[in-house]
């Protein structure tokens, strides 16, 4: 089974967890900005969680898809459809025949997932199908999508397949069926502020006291030089209490790095795997998500939590996904 | 709050009095019906973020089924907010020019937002008659950037 | 022989992270202590480990939280990671590894070592004389695939970053910003002043290692003619 690209959309690459493993030669993690709605597609559709989705970027593709695809759609809302007519988020979808998918107006958020039956069958670069686009290897031919691509799809989990059958069970002669159960994957957000919770990193003492006031008071404005490597903030700027001499250090997803202009930024999917600059605070992981589905001239606050809290908050969620696993597992058997 | 049984009835007559545009505010929702549409056009339709809209049937409103040669004023609108590029380069050769023709896939412009560019296609056979905005200017969601009128 | 007052320090970092900070500093003995404890960490991988990241005085122990059966993952970690620390032998004489790099030097592949040799008042052929004859540790490698963090260089050569970086630096590039010298592995944006280009990858996706560097290793540079240059870059 295959997938044809008849348009690319804005930014569409082909993702997973990342690369892990090869920091150390400095190849980057990359993999899917929004890992929580990345898993959640995979999820429903009988895939593991960590099966190679397509990230979708605020102007989304024109995909011709085959009948029998069963596919999944989370994230952002970029106005999907199928031939015509608006199909839902967080639902399995089966096509009963050939269909166009095409996305429209960018409702919320930023990026949107697209998980297959099966997964895409582009090669394992260092145990990962993310797409490390500054280095050109990895996903698809180490690129974004164009038209005319052809993307090969792998072969259905025996998950999928019990999925498939319980649609087909429904008897819906259109040519689509959904699944009359959803999971919520998506937040709605208020672009006039979005709190992101955060905890203190390496230098957040060496800070002013009034940056630190100001960090936690004022609305940063995100903007649009923003994108997979990190999302850049304008408002206030920040301040140390003297110079630092920094030498290269450990970042991850969430590091907040204070470069001399001041200006935040937050290291999120494609960041490079070690930095210079003082780190003042970081984003709980539960956050990430919030993060990666503004657009710019978004807004937010930043909150602070104890990084047990965050811990904690982690937690919660990896017992939720596992909820989610197990309540298809009873829905398949 | 505009709830989804009232929407239905609101569809239901609009469809039977075959009316043409028709729009609706309570507090902070906002519906938006418009069948004067070509499809392709459709996806850069008026629609602020925040703002609900319904998304027309595949099924072709009435009007659209005659083969008239019409000359509507139309225009080619941003599909998202970010900045709007005339050329590949400042000062250089714009993609389009007044009074130029084009065709659906012609290039007219490039829309940037986060370092991603996208071709801005014209979607409509037709002329250029207005060129609404300026290399480097910052476009909202929607906004008209060239006025044309389709054959 | 170690010297240094710090006590090497572990810290949590974010939800799925352990700092081991062995100094503060760029110096050849914390990187030493550095290398002993990934080569440590190479043969001995801790459950639930994802991988680690060295940098110039710390390594980063990034682990799946999920593994550790516990409510506070950090403790256990943080408890295996102090007693590898206790058996490791940081005394141990480091076997040199040189790796020598090929380098073309001025031209159209050094388009700035003019403006090295003026602003540091030497001639051109005393840059290249100084910068090959140096011997380079590699501390880490980072930023991307395969671009090495290299030490050591003379500071008769030094030059500040450009101005205005470029847009394009090729691959293969050498370069020397401040008082650090490196090669650009892949094609990016970038403010050092080239003073050459080499033929040979620095990172190969289809080689093993995929890294033509590593931390620890001694790299020298030296020159080659453009001829030679044609002839290495044919036979890659």
């Amino acid at each position: 089974m295959s997938i044809s690209v008849l348009s690319p959309g804005l930014l569409t690459t082909i993702q997973d967890f990342g690369r892990n493993g090869y920091q150390k030669y400095g190849v980057i993690v990359s993999g899917a900005m929004d890992t929580y709605a990345m898993r959640l597609s995979n999820i429903m559709i009988g895939n593991e969680e960590n099966e190679s989705v397509l990230e979708i970027t605020l102007l989304g593709p024109t995909l011709k898809l085959e009948k029998g695809t069963l596919f999944s759609i989370t994230g952002g809302d970029l106005s999907p459809t199928i031939n015509g007519k608006n199909i839902p988020r967080g639902k399995p979808v089966y096509l009963n025949k050939d269909c166009i998918l095409k996305f429209g107006s960018c409702k919320t958020g930023c990026r949107s997932y697209f998980a297959v039956a099966g997964g895409f069958d582009v090669p394992n670069v260092m145990e990962s199908k993310s797409t490390y686009l500054r280095a050109e290897f990895g996903g698809f031919n180490g690129r974004a999508l164009q038209k005319n691509d052809i993307l090969s799809i792998g072969v259905k989990s025996s998950k999928s397949a019990k999925i498939i059958k319980k649609l087909e069970d429904i008897k819906e002669k259109s040519d689509f069926i959904v699944s009359s159960w959803y999971m919520r994957n998506f937040m709605r957000q208020n672009p006039e502020n979005t709190i992101i919770r955060v905890f203190e990193d390496r230098q957040f003492h060496n800070v002013s006291e009034e940056s630190i006031n100001k960090f936690f008071s004022s609305k940063f404005n995100v903007d649009t030089r923003s994108d997979r490597m990190g999302y850049r903030l304008a408002g206030e700027k920040i301040e140390f209490k003297e110079k630092l001499e920094m030498i290269s250090e450990e970042v991850s997803v969430g590091t907040i790095q204070i470069p001399p202009d001041g200006n935040p930024i937050i290291l999120l999917a494609d960041r490079q795997t070690a930095g210079g600059y003082p780190k003042i605070a970081h984003v709980a992981s539960v956050d990430i998500q919030k993060i990666v589905q503004l657009k710019p001239n978004d807004k937010i606050t930043f909150k602070k939590i104890t990084l047990k809290e965050a811990e904690r908050l982690y937690f919660q969620r990896e017992k939720d996904i596992l909820k989610l696993k197990k309540s298809i597992n009873i829905i398949t058997i | 709050m505009i709830n989804i049984e009232d929407i239905e009835k609101i569809i239901q007559v609009v469809d039977k009095f075959n009316v043409s545009h028709f729009e609706f505010q309570q507090e902070n929702s906002k519906i938006i019906i418009d069948n004067n549409k070509i499809s392709e056009v459709s996806i850069n339709e008026i629609s602020k973020i925040g703002t609900k809209v319904l998304e027309p049937k595949a099924e072709k409103a009435p009007n659209e089924e005659v083969e008239e040669e019409t000359t509507e004023k139309q225009y080619i609108k941003a599909s998202f907010a970010g900045t709007f590029y005339s050329g590949k380069e400042e000062g250089g050769p714009s993609f389009v020019n007044l009074y130029e023709d084009v065709e659906n896939d012609t290039v007219v412009g490039l829309l940037e937002v986060m370092k991603l560019f996208n071709e801005i296609e014209a979607g409509v056979q037709g002329t250029i008659i207005d060129i609404l905005v300026k290399h480097g200017e910052f476009v909202e969601y929607g906004q008209p950037l060239f006025e044309i009128k389709s054959k | 022989m170690e010297k240094s007052k710090f006590k090497t320090e572990i810290s949590q970092i974010s939800e799925t992270s352990a700092l081991i900070e062995f100094g503060k500093e760029i110096s050849e003995d914390i990187n030493k202590k550095v290398r002993t404890f990934c080569a440590y960490l190479d043969e001995h991988p801790f459950y639930g480990m994802v991988e680690y990241v060295p940098a110039f005085a710390s390594v980063s122990a990034v682990y799946n939280p999920l593994k550790m059966n516990s409510e506070s993952p950090y403790e256990v970690v943080k408890s295996i990671l102090e007693d590898m620390l206790s058996k490791l032998d940081f005394s141990s004489v480091d076997e040199e590894h040189i790796v020598e790099i090929p380098v073309c030097y001025g031209g159209e592949f050094g388009p700035d070592i003019e403006h090295v040799a003026e602003i540091n008042n030497i001639t051109v052929d005393e840059v290249i004389k100084i910068h090959s004859e140096g011997k380079y540790l590699v501390y880490m490698i980072g930023f991307s695939p395969g671009f090495p963090y290299i030490g050591g260089m003379s500071e008769k050569i030094a030059a500040p970053r450009r101005e205005s970086p470029r847009i394009v630096i090729p691959a293969g590039s050498v370069g020397i910003a401040g008082m650090q010298t490196g090669v650009y592995p892949i094609e990016t944006p970038g403010g050092w002043q080239l003073i050459g280009r080499t033929p040979t990858k620095m990172f190969n996706l289809d080689g093993n290692p995929q890294s033509l560097l590593k931390s620890g290793d001694i790299a020298k540079f030296y020159p080659i003619s453009y001829e030679e240059y044609l002839e290495l870059e044919e036979e890659k």
